[in-house]
């Protein structure tokens, strides 16, 4: 079941075209939007909100009409955006219970739940500090706080990983992981960041120019079509991808001295193979192991 | 108040969330939010409400709010000096003079004019000038905007809050103002001569607040930074009382009690004009010429057909102007 979905939806901004003629479905779970920078990630996100009117199409959030139930849409979708969004002054605390309490909560339940969500999302003591003495770790964690502080069915998360160090990173998405499994939250992760994307998020949309150039499972799409491996060469040598086809491989790419093979034939041995080839063409052999796709492969393949 | 659902995930989730450290709060796990939550129609009363909370959490209010009682404290001083001559003598000083056309209206009117002509005006800039100029800076409206929150709402809530305020400022020592000389003047008649008083100064004292609050949120919202609002509307603000008060001592300089209308062609100039009426009086100026020193002139109310308009049109710019303006996603087009 999608919650969310758009049907040839086009956004324009004036002249330019965000978003062209895009059908698409959001499934339960955790889905993660890849683009580029301009693909139309945040367009899609801010026109699912009810932001931004669409010059075409139609398309629905948790079963309500983008273009005429906005608000009852914000009701049950919480945002964390891309930019900073904190009053100066403010501690984290007050923050997150006023956006509980302008998503409708009374006020001390706002608060309660305000200690709650910021406590979830590790802010621990420093809920009470003023907002502007955070690191931007914090300020992300808060910005999550206020997403989830009405206790939304759906979460658009809006590069949640901006700015954030290693360690940051990998707490941030600990949570968003944590948040979209077993929690009855779905989560469409907004990125351009391949990475934070393949670590949490079940499916994956890849969008490009404003429109989705592929989609599918993470799993499926990292799938590798026939036997594929990944040959380290001690150096670059052309004479190797042209020889290695007279052993039964297909040269897939070549990168320096690191080239991706592949074996449609299920008769070929194709480490004996790569290692023939290579003392044909006078290479030495550093390394060969079974070639994974990632997501980046995914990612270059599509938008390319 | 609605009842929702209770979500998916509740208190049996008793794994450890992540990145936690240690906590006086048990229960560490994302759990949905399933209390009551309040019907849409008053949703602006949150925003009202954090408008109020944030200007009395400032000092400088407090300062500022007493510093306004400042016009009021002259009166209250004029009056205590009145009360003290013998009653034929009141009124051959102006000073004590009750002005055209009312007993005691003159005094409210030099101490709501006096207190809306700077301080109410500096409240205003404390209060107002960041109210959305701060979310706009914050790029806090995209947050608040994704809430089930209009736009009319957020500027409804604004609008409020800051008219509030003020009105408190505005209202408090007019109201005590009435209570002296109530007791001041009782004996003399003062609720029997002017029965409606008491909302004649309360509409009075609400004037200043509904003009300074609407044109304030204007200029906020046409604001990233609460320093260029408050700049640019006490530019506008002085700007134009200057020019009005300039054009009508140049224009009129023969007989300044004439072109009483191009007095009043500025906001503080609509807001005296407006007060005037409400008050029924006139005012008393001081007119300096060399031959003859200074002399007293009266000023009759300026035309309400001009002055209304003008101030009705100025609180309504300030409104649309930030209407116009509030928006959850800056759109650049082209």
């Amino acid at each position: 079941m999608s919650v969310a979905s758009v049907r040839s939806l086009t956004v324009r901004y004036g002249p330019k075209t965000a978003i062209g003629d895009l059908t698409l479905d959001f499934p339960e779970g955790c889905v993660g939007l890849l683009g580029p920078n301009g693909a139309g990630k945040s367009t899609l996100l801010k026109t699912m909100l009810g932001f931004l009117q669409p010059s075409a199409g139609s398309g629905t959030v948790l079963g309500l009409d983008i273009g005429a139930q906005g608000l009852e849409i914000r009701r049950r979708v919480g945002l964390m955006p891309e930019q900073d969004c904190h009053i100066p002054g403010d501690t984290a605390v007050a923050f997150v219970a006023y956006a509980g309490e302008l998503a409708g909560m009374p006020r001390r339940r706002a608060m309660s739940r305000a200690h709650e969500v910021l406590e979830y999302c590790g802010l621990g003591e420093a809920r009470y500090r003023n907002v502007e003495t955070y690191s931007t770790g914090m300020k992300q964690r808060i910005k999550l706080a206020q997403a989830i502080v009405h206790g939304p069915s759906l979460l658009f998360l809006d590069e949640p990983t901006n700015g954030l160090d290693p360690a940051g990173r990998t707490e941030m998405l600990s949570l968003i992981a944590d948040v979209s499994h077993g929690k009855g939250v779905s989560v469409i992760v907004s990125s351009h960041l391949l990475h934070d994307v393949e670590q949490t998020c079940d499916r994956v949309v890849v969008m490009a120019r404003g429109r989705a150039v592929r989609e599918g499972l993470v799993s499926d799409l990292r799938e590798l079509q026939g036997r594929q491996i990944e040959v380290e060469l001690q150096a670059p040598s052309p004479l190797f991808g042209e020889k290695a086809p007279a052993y039964g491989l297909e040269l897939v790419r070549e990168v320096g001295e690191r080239y991706r093979l592949r074996a449609p034939d299920a008769a070929t041995d194709p480490a004996r193979a790569v290692f023939l080839a290579a003392r044909e063409a006078g290479a030495q052999v550093r390394s060969l192991q079974p070639a994974q796709r990632s997501l980046q492969d995914v990612f270059l393949e599509a938008v390319e | 108040m609605t009842d929702r659902p209770e979500m998916a995930g509740g208190s049996a989730d008793r794994e450890a969330a992540p990145g936690m450290i240690a906590s006086h709060i048990a229960d560490l796990t994302y759990r949905g939010y399933d209390g009551p939550l309040h019907a849409r129609t008053f949703r602006w009363r949150v925003v009202a409400l954090s408008v109020v909370r944030s200007a009395v959490r400032k000092p400088a209010f407090w300062v500022l709010a007493g510093a306004s009682a400042i016009p009021h404290l002259f009166v209250v001083f004029q009056v205590f000096l009145r009360s003290l001559m013998p009653a034929g003598a009141q009124h051959e000083n102006p000073f004590f003079g009750t002005g055209v056309g009312s007993e005691y209206a003159l005094y409210f009117h030099d101490a709501i004019t006096s207190q809306s002509f700077f301080w109410l005006f500096v409240v205003a800039l404390l209060v107002g000038a960041g109210s959305i100029a701060a979310d706009n800076r914050a790029n806090a409206l995209l947050v608040y905007l994704s809430k089930p929150l209009t736009k009319s709402d957020y500027l409804i809530g604004k609008w409020v809050g800051l008219f509030a305020t003020l009105s408190m400022v505005t209202l408090g020592p007019a109201l005590l103002l009435y209570v002296y000389c109530l007791f001041t003047f009782h004996s003399e008649g003062f609720l029997r001569e002017e029965p409606l008083l008491i909302l004649r100064v309360i509409g009075a004292a609400l004037v200043p607040p509904l003009v300074h609050s609407s044109l304030m949120l204007g200029f906020s919202a046409w604001s990233r930074s609460p320093a260029v609002a408050g700049a640019c509307y006490a530019g506008a603000y002085f700007v134009s009382f200057a020019a009005a008060m300039t054009a009508w001592a140049v224009l009129h300089r023969g007989d300044l009690s004439q072109g009483v209308l191009v007095r009043h062609l500025s906001v503080s100039g609509s807001i005296d004009g407006i007060v005037q009426h409400i008050l029924g009086i006139g005012i008393l100026a001081v007119r300096w010429q060399r031959s003859q020193g200074p002399a007293w002139i009266e000023l009759q109310p300026p035309s309400l057909s001009v002055v209304l308009p003008l101030a009705a049109g100025l609180v309504i710019a300030g409104i649309v102007a930030a209407r116009v303006r509030i928006r959850a996603v800056e759109v650049v087009r082209g």
